[in-house]
């Protein structure tokens, strides 16, 4: 619950005042005392709304909402409708406040989200630690965490061990184990154990900075059903006053008919022709629907992106470091006329020198120490592998292409991966498999997606046939591209986007490393990680923060049920309101019913966005 | 020159909405942007003058608003 502010408060004293008055007023037999308790039950809850419209009218300002419910009220007191005519100014007010309050608290909520911004660092100086702002640390400063803080900046952590909270970043509640070595990102929080942290970036290239400028930046992107209901409502306004008009001097005039009837029935639109309802509840839609997004983890970088994302069509995903973990591991070794460990050894060590993945992750098998004097050649060949002398004897290890080189007789492997072939002094002794693990929640993403309708999923990657349909079929995806450089992956994407064009969005899941041209080229481009390049977190409009391609159907249920109460907000505020002014005009709507159209219905509208802040989609 | 304000009273979008096209139609703006749910606006101008204007604007239909 949140705390009322004075402001609130004394609006609330000021209804409450009026009531009274406006009661003891309808149970008073004396005329005139009658009257002046009307008016002051008016003035208590209206002075506010009378002092406003006067300043606006001397701005000429006729649409303003205070000055036309000043008008209908006022107007109200001259036909001698005084329950009526406090009655409208009392509902106005107690409508705003509720419609104020839930707007404050939607408000809040989604800015609590953007509450990651540190406030200071602990830099490590020579002798003693002292509180600086984060904007002056810079790259190469070491800082100090203390349980309980926040992460400043990013680093590496230098000294301690900790878990970390990074609920506000990732929207995953189980914290993180962090030791030496180990990559910290700013706006998480220390939950254990002191850390010292070698700054890796500057504030405003860090992760929170970025994050915070994302966010900030959201609205600024409108969806089309906003923009529409901002339009309608530039006409609304105008449109309604003049018919109020006509309808208070033209049938009296004209016709002959009783005035007091006629100017009622013009009163009743006046008190309806305020836009708020209607403007309102399709932004504050959207808002929350981005808050909901960035409290699971997804920045969306605008409205207009959640509008398509609700008319996907179809979604490709990119294989390495999307549907998979991107990290290489050593899966099967299958040696010939060696043993297994001595096979792995030669790899290893020709490989020592080299910082490519599969270098790695055979070099992390091996797991015992290199020695690399055991060396006494070596020739990289681009595309084919390492060709070494090692021990005196020439040793070769890569692809296939690199055995045909040398003519060695080597041999098909039926496993999927990435195969390395091992040839000492020309003679074939076996080959290494290494490939790339499922991400867990792969499979499910894609059960997902179908669930929920979208049958068009297709993977795209680099990786050989085999590797490629290895993923393919463990992820349930049919549709495969392999082999792709990454210009072919752009090209596959633009062709699909034209085959399904008039049909709805395609949207494009990648990890952002040599993908930025095909996120940027997709009607949704979706980046994995905050870890992405830069570039790609600019050329994506959606962030996966938690690496999570799960995440994709949830987003895209949650941008259906956006459209969905935006369409119901729009909808049910724009009949309430034609209903009022037909019934009006017929003579049959009560101011009474008037208020309501205009404010309880923005109060409901807007308790129905706010559906969409809860954490379950 | 670009500077944003903290707005105290925006009551719905219409009102941020209105307040936007009033301050584009000042002669030197050169883009403003009105956040109805961060209650924030940023104007982009050459003069201190067209801040002035802006502020006024400003004043008139949100009331009290902050330099940030």
């Amino acid at each position: 619950m949140n705390r009322l502010n004075k402001k609130q408060i004394i609006t609330l004293v000021r209804i409450g005042i009026s009531a009274a008055l406006l009661i003891s007023a309808l149970l008073l037999k004396n005329e005139t005392f009658r009257i002046g308790l009307y008016i002051a039950s008016y003035l208590v809850i209206g002075y506010e709304v009378l002092i406003r419209s006067l300043k606006n009218i001397m701005h000429g300002d006729v649409f303003d909402e205070n000055f036309l419910m000043s008008i209908a009220t006022i107007g109200a007191f001259a036909i001698k409708e005084y329950p009526e005519a406090v009655a409208v100014m009392l509902f106005y007010e107690t409508g705003e406040f509720f419609q104020e309050y839930a707007v404050e608290k939607s408000r809040r909520s989604i800015t609590d989200l953007m509450d990651i911004r540190p406030d200071y660092a602990n830099l490590l100086t020579d002798d003693k630690t002292i509180t600086v702002k984060p904007e002056t640390v810079r790259t190469g400063d070491m800082i100090i965490i203390k349980p309980g803080e926040r992460v400043p900046l990013d680093g590496i952590v230098t000294k301690g061990k900790s878990a970390l909270d990074m609920s506000s970043l990732t929207g995953e509640s189980l914290p993180v184990d962090v030791k030496p070595d180990d990559t910290v990102l700013s706006g998480s929080i220390n939950i254990s154990g002191m850390l010292m942290l070698q700054v890796e970036r500057p504030y405003n290239e860090s992760t929170v900075a970025r994050i915070l400028e994302l966010v900030e930046n959201t609205s600024s992107k409108k969806a089309k059903t906003e923009r529409i209901i901002t339009r309608f409502s530039r006409f609304y306004t105008p449109i309604v006053v003049i018919f109020a008009m006509l309808l208070a001097v033209i049938p009296p005039l004209i016709l002959g008919y009783p005035w007091r009837d006629w100017i009622y029935r013009a009163l009743v639109f006046l008190v309806v022709s305020c836009p708020c309802a209607l403007v309102l509840s399709v932004p504050l839609s959207f808002f929350c629907a981005l808050g909901s997004a960035s409290k699971n983890g997804i920045l969306v970088k605008g409205g207009n992106y959640l509008e398509a994302l609700a008319k996907t069509q179809a979604v490709v995903f990119d294989k390495t470091g999307t549907l998979t973990k991107g990290i290489f591991k050593v899966t099967a070794i299958h040696p010939e006329k060696l043993s297994s460990h001595d096979l792995l050894e030669i790899a290893a060590v020709a490989e020592s020198y080299s910082d490519h993945p599969i270098s790695k992750s055979l070099k992390e098998e091996y797991m015992e120490q290199i020695e690399k004097s055991r060396i006494s050649e070596i020739k990289e060949i681009a595309g084919h592998g390492i060709k070494a002398v090692i021990d005196g004897k020439r040793v070769s290890v890569g692809n296939e292409k690199l055995m045909e080189m040398d003519a060695v007789k080597w041999h098909q492997c039926d496993l999927a991966g990435t195969i390395v072939h091992v040839a000492v002094d020309d003679e074939y002794m076996g080959h290494i498999i290494i490939s790339d693990e499922i991400k867990k929640d792969a499979a499910q993403s894609v059960y997902n997606l179908k669930d929920i309708g979208i049958t068009d999923i297709t993977m795209l990657t680099g990786d050989s046939k085999s590797a490629a349909h290895h993923i393919a079929m463990q992820a349930g995806i049919n549709n495969v591209a392999y082999s792709l450089l990454p210009h072919e992956k752009a090209e596959y994407v633009l062709k699909k986007l034209e085959s399904i064009k008039g049909k709805g969005k395609l949207v494009f899941v990648g990890d952002g490393i040599n993908d930025a041209p095909v996120l940027a080229g997709a009607d949704i481009g979706v980046s994995m990680g905050l870890l992405g390049s830069q570039s790609a977190i600019e050329a994506s409009d959606v962030v996966i923060m938690d690496d999570l391609p799960s995440k994709v159907p949830l987003l895209i249920r949650l941008s259906r049920k956006t459209l969905r109460i935006a369409k119901q907000n729009m909808a049910f505020a724009i009949s309430i309101k034609l209903i009022v002014l037909t019934a009006g005009a017929l003579g049959i709507a009560s101011l009474w019913i008037a208020v309501f159209a205009d404010v309880g219905v923005s109060v409901l509208a807007v308790l129905n966005a706010i559906r969409l802040l809860k954490k379950k989609v | 020159m670009k500077k944003t304000y903290k707005l105290s009273n925006l009551d719905c979008p219409a009102c941020a909405d209105k307040i936007e096209r009033k301050i584009l139609k000042l002669s030197g703006i050169k883009e403003v942007h009105l956040n109805f749910i961060t209650k924030k606006a940023s104007i982009e101008a050459d003069s201190e003058e067209v801040f002035d204007k802006s502020e006024k604007i400003i004043k008139m239909h949100a009331g009290d608003f902050e330099k940030e």
